[in-house]
């Protein structure tokens, strides 16, 4: 029985939220309750779903685990439906299910409108997400990957604010000219494996490691390119973030945290899936290169938000500033720097995600986001000020929260290889804590300076759980590291080793059966 | 002496002439030119000139359907040329027959449908769609000049006078001379190139093509095969060749606009993948260069002047000159290998998803000009999805699927297009169509953004219940399906086709 599942959990994690949002439509449409408990519980199975991969999940292996291979297109395509998850993917999948049914009730208040219709495409969105995590075939990956976009473009355009629809237009046309690029880079890949093997076409990711690290260096430079700047649009990285203020602000609270929780994991994810272990000599050459736009990004990022005075923004820009310090550590190759930049991932999606709902909690009760028309919010919202000050100090990354060990090794990585770019990147700690101080200074602390504010009621019982939930993840990540990095260890190392020693990346396929893994021995 | 020519006569005219199996391979053409001559003779007991005349529309229906499921008993894996090769009957034109067939039956029902649509329910109208699409049918299934031709001068005259017909605007009578006057140069084109291309060869039969001798010494065999692509070029709509379309979209019927703009393409399609796959045995520089030129431009102008345009229908003229640019990359793939199974699977499944999606779109258009005027404009359809959930369901899901955006149909067909392209090394043009289907999917949202995200202004379009309703509601649902099964199922069926076609088979003996 367990054995069955382990061959189908994945599957089930794509296909379960997909047919959930399809009976959300069978549901009478009058009764709203049913509506939101409906998709509520259907996220918390999905959660409870996902935490059989990682009861089963076999640390100290990097292959591809609870692998299920179905023949999708016809066969000398080389087109199949491969899903799988190694340590990368496995702890991004746990992030988003765990996410998503915080997102869902923080929707419960923050949309009004069309109820039935957002939480159809969460569901969709979700079911997206994990799809384009677990894929371990490119076709299906990029299917999944531009599968999240529908959901999204209209998550921001209908229920988005003001300038909603110039800021989902600009999302969809910035992500999809990354993402062409990147169709392209796959599809020379999927001929040149053609060439190589012998008409033997597949795009199966495993074989496609090998052959892809085998190129010559000019030809994986171009490759690594386009595929990077898909992802780096993704993340967002400088130069390439002007999208993400304008779709934070204008998307509506749960649209917000699930971009900043999971969509930005998905460009870093990408590089740590795709552009690094397949073209590990141009990573290794295109590195400082990317290490200083990161960290341009992280001094960029802190600076603008220091200066800006809608909250949402602000938020928004420090989300660029942290995803400088994940591709920083990524790009450094060293075993802390990589390990660093996963966690943070996590990190920083728990923190920015618990902000943004706050966010979202006072501008339900204001309608506004300016910084001005706040102050001294701890006298009357004692407990809302609680939630501010645990989630600032998650973002700010202060010793005992997650952020401080993920910040910490990414500095120390980053050092390894390049120590005036860490420095530097150094610097962007401070910053951090500057303006996110200032934040809670301007908001929390202090005399109440608006009449209106007098009148605040503090969080109620579902908002307290939403963010008392996101706080008690937020020091848990940051006391109890270890089980969560071990199961990512191998992986990494893995990745780490293609790099430094300039040869494949070394993975399979490997399913599950009575807590012992069995590794094909071939990709196919 | 006398004996033996004799018993080589018998035996070229037992090559040449039809046997049972022609008849039955052949049937849908003869179908819809029988359903077409008894639509109209019905018509002479007409009592009402000017009124929809349902018995008519009745036999249309019947032979159409009778047009779709005789492909379906051979299951398109026939194999065989007649008529010298006048004929031939293989999959590729058993399938066209039967999308050829569908699309001519969803006309017919779509025109029932609405009000303004009913208008083209003449029996002389009904029968001016049959013959078009028994021309189609000619084009398709075509191994040689002659046949071909004819083919398309039936096509393209029946649909010169649907154009203009029973229209009184400036507008319609204008895409109808406009159509017209350009699609005759463009016939005369066509007709240059073959006698060119005969002078050359001496021969009428696409296989013999590749004897050419394309030399800078006999300018005028690159000249033939020159014009023949352009006039071919005129009819797909490809840059800079389009001109009329906007216009004739514009200025026609919003049925008849989503007849001609798939099904007529459809059958250039075919009709292209015939002359250069089986005329070159080896790469053709020269139509690789043609077709890069062209294709690069149309998807450049395709993509940018629809940017401009706020008529939905001159929006999808431009998709459609977009879109035309995509058929010209594969088929510079096909060109660069002529041998190419990927390219002619891209360019198959391209087309029937653009098929598919465009009579989709015009299927909705029709329904939302019930009650309107005609040519809506993009502010018109704002507050949309508030009024029909389904209508701009619909219609996202069809605009979304020509921008190509996975899940949705259109994805596939394209990724295999880039795929066929990128192993004949045409990453050049790839790199155009990336950047460009870029740029051309901000008039596809712009659109939708109207249907989803504005609220209902007084200009907005109306919606009338109709008796039709239903039969619109069952047309676009339909389409829908058709897309998603071909989109997702993806090219499994287009691979199943057997593209070594009869005419290959025959030059091969």
């Amino acid at each position: 029985m367990i054995n069955f599942i382990s061959h189908w959990i994945l599957t089930i994690l794509i296909v379960f939220p997909l047919l959930c949002a399809a009976l959300l439509f069978v549901l009478p449409k009058e009764k709203l309750g049913l509506v939101k408990n409906f998709a509520f519980c259907a996220t918390l199975v999905e959660l409870v779903f996902s935490l059989h991969l990682i009861v089963y999940f076999v640390p100290d292996y990097s292959h591809f685990q609870f692998s299920q291979i179905m023949p999708w297109m016809p066969k000398p395509m080389g087109i199949d439906y491969i899903v799988g998850v190694d340590g990368l993917s496995l702890i991004l999948v746990l992030l988003t299910t765990a996410l998503c049914p915080i997102v869902v009730l923080s929707s419960y208040s923050s949309i009004e409108t069309k109820v039935r219709e957002f939480l159809a495409l969460f569901l969709f969105l979700e079911s997206a997400m994990i799809g384009a995590l677990v894929s371990v075939d490119l076709v299906l990956f990029y299917f999944f990957w531009e599968a999240m976009l529908i959901p999204m473009y209209f998550i921001i355009g209908i229920w988005g604010g003001k300038d909603r629809i110039y800021a989902t237009t600009k999302f969809v046309i910035y992500t999809v000219i990354g993402s062409l690029l990147m169709l392209v880079a796959f599809s020379y890949l999927y001929y040149a494996h053609g060439t190589i093997s012998g008409n033997h076409f597949t795009t199966n990711l495993v074989d496609l490691y090998k052959t892809a690290a085998t190129l010559p260096v000019e030809t994986q430079l171009w490759l690594f390119s386009a595929t990077a700047i898909a992802f780096a649009i993704k993340v967002p990285l400088f130069p390439f973030h002007t999208w993400l203020p304008d779709a934070h602000v204008q998307a509506p609270t749960p649209g917000s945290v699930i971009l900043a929780g999971v969509l930005l994991k998905m460009g870093t994810y990408g590089f740590l899936r795709f552009s690094i272990p397949m073209f590990p000599k141009a990573a290794l050459i295109a590195a400082p290169y990317m290490i200083t736009l990161a960290v341009i990004g992280i001094i960029y990022g802190a600076l603008i938000a220091w200066r800006q005075t809608d909250i949402k923004k602000l938020v928004a820009y420090s989300s660029v500033s942290h995803l400088g310090f994940v591709v920083a550590g990524m790009f450094s190759f060293t075993e802390q720097g990589m390990t660093g930049a996963l966690y943070q991932m996590v990190n920083h999606g728990i923190s920015t995600g618990a902000l943004f709902l706050l966010i979202g909690v006072i501008y339900e009760r204001r309608h506004t986001r300016e910084m001005s028309q706040f102050g001294g919010l701890a006298k009357v919202m004692p407990w809302y000020a609680f939630f501010f000050v645990v989630a600032t100090m998650g973002s700010v990354a202060l010793p005992g929260t997650g952020g401080f060990i993920g910040e910490w090794l990414i500095l120390l990585g980053t050092f390894k290889s390049n120590p005036i770019l860490a420095v530097i990147a150094g610097t962007g700690v401070i910053f951090g804590a500057v303006y996110m101080l200032w934040l809670v200074l301007k908001v929390i602390w202090g005399p109440i300076t608006v009449e209106e504010n007098k009148g605040l009621t503090d969080v109620n019982f579902r908002e307290a759980v939403i963010l008392g939930t996101l706080s008690v993840l937020i020091f848990a990540c940051g006391f109890a590291s270890a089980p969560l990095l071990e199961h990512t260890q191998a992986t990494l190392l893995s990745i780490r080793k293609a790099v430094v020693m300039q040869a494949p990346f070394e993975t399979s396929l490997a399913s599950q059966s009575d807590g012992k893994l069995n590794i094909a021995q071939k990709g196919q | 002496m006398l004996a033996e020519n004799m018993v080589q006569i018998k035996m070229r005219l037992a090559e040449i002439m039809p046997n049972v199996d022609f008849y039955f391979y052949s049937s849908p053409i003869f179908m819809l030119i029988i359903g077409a001559l008894a639509a109209l003779l019905v018509g002479i007991f007409r009592a009402h000139p000017d009124k929809p005349n349902f018995t008519s529309l009745g036999i249309a229906i019947v032979s159409c359907v009778g047009g779709l499921i005789a492909p379906l008993l051979v299951k398109f894996n026939a194999n065989s040329a007649f008529l010298g090769s006048g004929f031939l009957a293989d999959g590729l034109s058993l399938f066209s027959f039967f999308i050829i067939s569908a699309g001519t039956l969803f006309t017919l029902l779509l025109a029932s449908g609405t009000n303004t649509g009913r208008s083209l329910l003449r029996p002389e109208t009904i029968a001016l769609l049959l013959f078009s699409s028994s021309g189609m049918m000619i084009m398709t299934s075509a191994g040689e000049f002659m046949s071909f031709f004819i083919g398309l001068e039936i096509t393209s005259i029946s649909l010169y006078v649907l154009v203009g017909y029973q229209r009184s605007d400036v507008r319609g009578l204008e895409a109808a001379v406009k159509y017209f006057l350009l699609g005759s140069c463009a016939a005369g084109m066509i007709l240059m190139g073959m006698a060119l291309i005969y002078l050359h060869t001496g021969s009428l039969r696409w296989s013999d093509i590749g004897h050419l001798p394309v030399t800078v010494q006999k300018p005028f065999a690159s000249l033939g095969i020159v014009l023949l692509v352009c006039g071919l070029a005129f009819k797909l709509a490809i840059a800079p060749f389009h001109t009329w379309a906007p216009d004739v979209y514009q200025g026609a019927h919003s049925t008849l606009t989503g007849y001609m703009a798939t099904l007529v393409k459809l059958s250039i399609v075919v009709v292209f993948i015939r002359i250069v796959g089986t005329g070159f045995k080896t790469p053709a520089p020269l139509l690789v260069d043609l077709f890069w030129g062209l294709g690069a431009l149309s998807i450049i102008v395709g993509s940018l002047f629809g940017l401009v345009h706020n008529s939905i229908k001159r929006i999808l003229a431009y998709s459609s000159v977009a879109n035309a640019g995509y058929f010209c990359l594969a088929l510079a793939a096909l060109a660069a290998n002529p041998t190419s199974i990927l390219a002619r699977q891209a360019l198959m499944a391209h087309a029937v998803v653009y098929v598919i999606l465009s009579l989709g779109i015009f299927a909705v258009l029709s329904w939302i000009e019930e009650g309107n005027r005609e040519d809506l404009l993009k502010e018109e359809l704002a507050g949309l999805a508030a009024k029909s959930p389904f209508l701009a369901t619909a219609l996202s899901f069809f605009l979304g699927g020509l921008a190509g955006i996975p899940p949705l149909a259109g994805f596939f067909a394209k990724f295999m297009i880039i795929n066929a392209a990128i192993s004949e090394q045409l990453i050049g043009l790839s790199i155009v169509l990336v950047v460009f289907s870029c740029l051309s999917l901000y008039y596809y949202l712009s659109i939708m953004v109207e249907v989803w995200f504005k609220p209902a202004t007084r200009q907005s379009a109306v919606l009338v219940e109709t008796n039709g309703t239903t039969m619109l509601r069952f047309l676009v649902a339909t389409a829908m399906v058709a897309a998603l099964v071909f989109g997702i199922a993806g090219p499994r069926w287009a691979s199943s086709l057997h593209y070594v076609t009869a005419v290959e088979k025959v030059s091969q003996k």
